[in-house]
């Protein structure tokens, strides 16, 4: 694995047992995704696209499995096999280093949690010892503050009594004197006290138990207000305009590209190091489609996340993605920079797909035949029945993937690889 | 080119009700006063972002709605449909004019008027997977509107069937199937020959290509255009994706909060769009090269509820070129030359001088 390379897929095999058969939905995919990158994985309805990205999250659904193969991740200078880890460092991982983002955001959001609920909840989970350390700090601040405004009132009437009463010399006193007595009496109140206690123990031992029945009953004013800034500074960074309101919303206030604005939201909360973004926009109008992938081309420019963006709209990886993965029935079939996937396709599907393309006033052009059946599928090459240049080899061996040149991978038998 | 349908000044609002008594506290406008004309044997195509009203428009069209106001021609000799406008402008409560309306306007049809009207017009709808009964055998799908509508029964309604089926690209194994058993694609074709059965003129295609794949959506629309030349067909194509209605449509009209904003010949709109809203449109579409990147958001916003629409121009408030009338008045769709109508305060104000 490259220095470069956050995630690299080898050879990732998933099969579903199901009543019909063994659906052999991925056959050995191989993908990398570089740190910083948009990589797009094209493919049409029932290619395995999905299924690759919930198999990088270990969200594979039963009767699925992963077979064989691995997934390699890295995270600063760690490095694990995503299929090796166990089930605590995975939930860890899930939401916080890689986060998702899926095709119908209405029905991923909870309908009876507000916005703010939902997305304070992901914060609470990865983000817990953070949000007490900020409201630990706050609550000191505003000791800090309370002291120096009693000190401010007692110098004024030092002042004022200097100035004004020569009679009452004797009663003088120098400010700090009295200021301990002074702030204890007034200002200081105990509960803040016991509250910092609280979030302090809460921060060294978190699963304590007596810590959790004393934050029971302690106020836990500061630390909700502090998580409540925290949802909607997120909201604000997807430009959702009138955060304040929209975080109080249910999801079915929320219009579909809001929606979205929040499940990406949502999912930007933590940071993640890799955003997987399954046909985000697929259900949205042009022009919301236009806002949401101009917003997540920002997003991943501010905080540096690499993006694994699924579709099946080539228009969208033509104006948003920087490399392209092209997925046929279960394997990818071409990697290449998204300028020569679209100038100088190699595999012949690519070809194809590009040429489906409706242009106006030329003939419709459609990919003869249909997508095989994954149950059985076809030996060798899976393309092969399909495409126009199969010949006798494709029918036996399936051809490896190769890269027949720099950075640009095709599994055909047509290239030879690069020597 | 003659007309086949007309619209003239068509309304559907939808009631908001509340309290009580269930009273009418509000309406939806979906369509607010639509007027277009389609021509024999074209596609015409209608684009708009969703919640603009086009389905409402298109199921109006078809009388699944009953219309609030306005009129729809179909078929009906043109001194006839003048004579309907200029009646109701001058003398709206004349006897000829209700007479006149009751045989040719669509929207006063009632009963069997109306049931004959639906053999002249069908409708494909989006997802096919909803659109056909899940119970009912592939070959009772298809000649269900044959015995509805009295056409052909048993024998001849199944050559019937067997006929489009062919026509449509299946084979007549299908007959004996279940619509579950087959791909999306092959399913719309389903819903394709389901329509098609009773030889209609005029077709309604609501977004027929937006559930299916890329190469299959090639596959309908070739198989769209072989069957127009075939049969004669008229077509009205509602869709959002607006490089499809690029590639098949003759005339496409825009629609925005239930007005039409702008339509035109094809090549006019998609190269010359006058209305700042198609501008917006026209460049959101992702363009699948890229070398030809977008710099910037074309449109910002969203589209504002249909219940309590803004005064004056609906796009006012997202307009870039927003002027102070906008706000006030109405723009009316009107020629800006070469049959390119257009609802803009700005573009009129210039062909107007």
């Amino acid at each position: 694995m490259s220095q470069e390379n956050m995630v690299d897929i080898r050879d990732l095999e998933v099969k579903f047992y199901t009543y019909a058969g063994v659906v052999e939905a991925l056959d050995g995919v191989n993908l990398f995704i570089k740190r910083g990158e948009i990589l797009g994985l094209v493919g049409e309805t029932g290619c395995g696209k999905s299924v690759t990205s919930l198999s990088i999250m270990m969200l594979i659904p039963p009767p699925g499995k992963i077979v064989g193969g691995r997934i390699l991740y890295k995270h600063g200078s760690e490095q694990g096999n995503i299929l090796a880890m166990s089930a605590d460092s995975l939930r860890r991982l899930r939401g916080k280093d890689i986060a998702m983002i899926f095709q119908e955001p209405r029905a991923y959001l909870n309908p009876v949690y507000t916005v703010e609920d939902q997305i304070g909840e992901v914060i609470l989970v990865h983000r817990r010892k953070e949000i007490l350390q900020n409201a630990v700090s706050n609550i000191e601040k505003k000791l800090v503050e309370d002291r120096r405004l009693v000190l401010e009132k007692q110098r004024v009437r030092f002042e004022k009594q200097k100035a004004g009463n020569e009679k009452d010399k004797v009663k003088l006193e120098e400010p700090g004197a009295l200021l301990e007595k002074e702030v204890s009496k007034l200002t200081v109140k105990p509960p803040s006290n016991f509250e910092v206690g609280i979030y302090e123990r809460l921060i060294r031992s978190p699963r304590s138990r007596s810590v959790a029945f004393q934050a029971r009953f302690s106020r836990k004013r500061q630390f909700k207000k502090e998580l409540r800034k925290e949802v909607v500074r997120v909201l604000r960074s997807v430009e959702i305009p009138d955060a304040e309101r929209v975080a109080r919303m249910y999801p079915h206030e929320l219009s579909g590209g809001m929606a979205q604005r929040v499940l990406i939201a949502m999912a930007l909360s933590c940071n993640p190091t890799l955003l997987i973004a399954d046909e985000p926009t697929t259900n949205l109008d042009v022009t919301v489609q236009a806002q949401i992938l101009n917003l997540i081309v920002t997003l991943k420019n501010s905080l540096g996340s690499s993006i694994l963006y699924i579709t099946h709209d080539l228009g969208v990886v033509a104006q948003s993605c920087e490399r392209v993965a092209v997925m046929y029935a279960g394997n990818v079939v071409e990697t290449a920079d998204v300028f020569e996937t679209f100038s100088k396709p190699l595999h012949p599907y690519t070809r194809a797909l590009l040429k489906s393309i409706p242009r106006p006033g030329e003939p419709y052009k459609s990919i003869a035949g249909i997508v095989p059946s994954l149950v059985n599928p076809l030996r060798g090459c899976r393309f092969h029945d399909r495409c126009e240049y199969a010949m006798e080899i494709c029918r036996k061996t399936k051809p490896p993937f190769l890269e027949v040149k720099p950075g640009h991978y095709v599994a055909c038998h047509l290239y030879g690889g690069l020597k | 080119m003659t007309n086949l349908l007309q619209l003239s000044n068509l309304k559907k609002h939808y009631p908001i009700r509340g309290g009580v008594f269930q009273r009418r506290v509000a309406s939806v406008r979906a369509v607010d006063g639509v007027s277009l004309t389609v021509q024999k044997e074209e596609c015409f195509g209608l684009v708009g972002e969703s919640g603009c009203g086009k389905t409402t428009l298109g199921k109006t069209i078809l009388r699944l709605f009953k219309p609030d106001s306005g009129s729809i021609f179909f078929d009906a000799p043109e001194d006839v449909v003048e004579e309907i406008i200029r009646l109701k402008q001058k003398d709206p409560r004349s006897r000829r004019l209700r007479a006149l309306r009751r045989q040719y306007d669509v929207a006063t049809y009632r009963g069997v008027d109306l049931q004959s009207l639906r053999r002249k017009m069908q409708i494909v709808y989006q997802d096919p997977t909803t659109s056909l009964d899940p119970r009912m055998l592939v070959k009772d799908v298809i000649a269900e509107p044959l015995t509805v509508q009295g056409i052909a029964k048993g024998e001849e309604a199944k050559k019937m069937v067997m006929e489009i089926l062919e026509r449509v690209g299946m084979s007549d194994r299908a007959l004996y199937r279940f619509p579950h058993e087959f791909s999306g694609g092959q399913r719309q074709r389903i819903a394709i020959a389901r329509a098609l059965v009773s030889r209609p003129k005029f077709v309604i295609l609501d977004e027929p290509t937006s559930s299916v794949d890329v190469s299959v959506r090639a596959q309908l629309l070739n198989l769209f255009t072989d069957l127009q030349r075939e049969f004669g067909l008229t077509y009205m194509f509602i869709s959002h994706d607006l490089s499809i209605v690029e590639c098949i449509s003759h005339r496409v009209a825009i629609m925005y909060l239930g007005k039409l904003v702008e339509y035109a010949v094809t090549d006019e709109i998609f190269h010359n769009p006058l209305h700042p809203y198609s501008q917006a449109l026209i460049a959101s579409v992702p363009i699948p090269d890229p070398t030809r990147r977008r710099k910037s958001v074309p449109l910002t916003g969203e589209v504002p509820s249909p219940v309590n629409p803004p005064m004056g121009c609906r796009f006012h408030p997202r307009c870039p070129i927003a002027m102070d009338i906008c706000k006030k008045k109405e723009p009316e769709l009107l020629d800006a030359g070469k049959e390119h109508y257009v609802a803009c305060h700005a573009v009129n104000s210039l062909t107007e001088t």
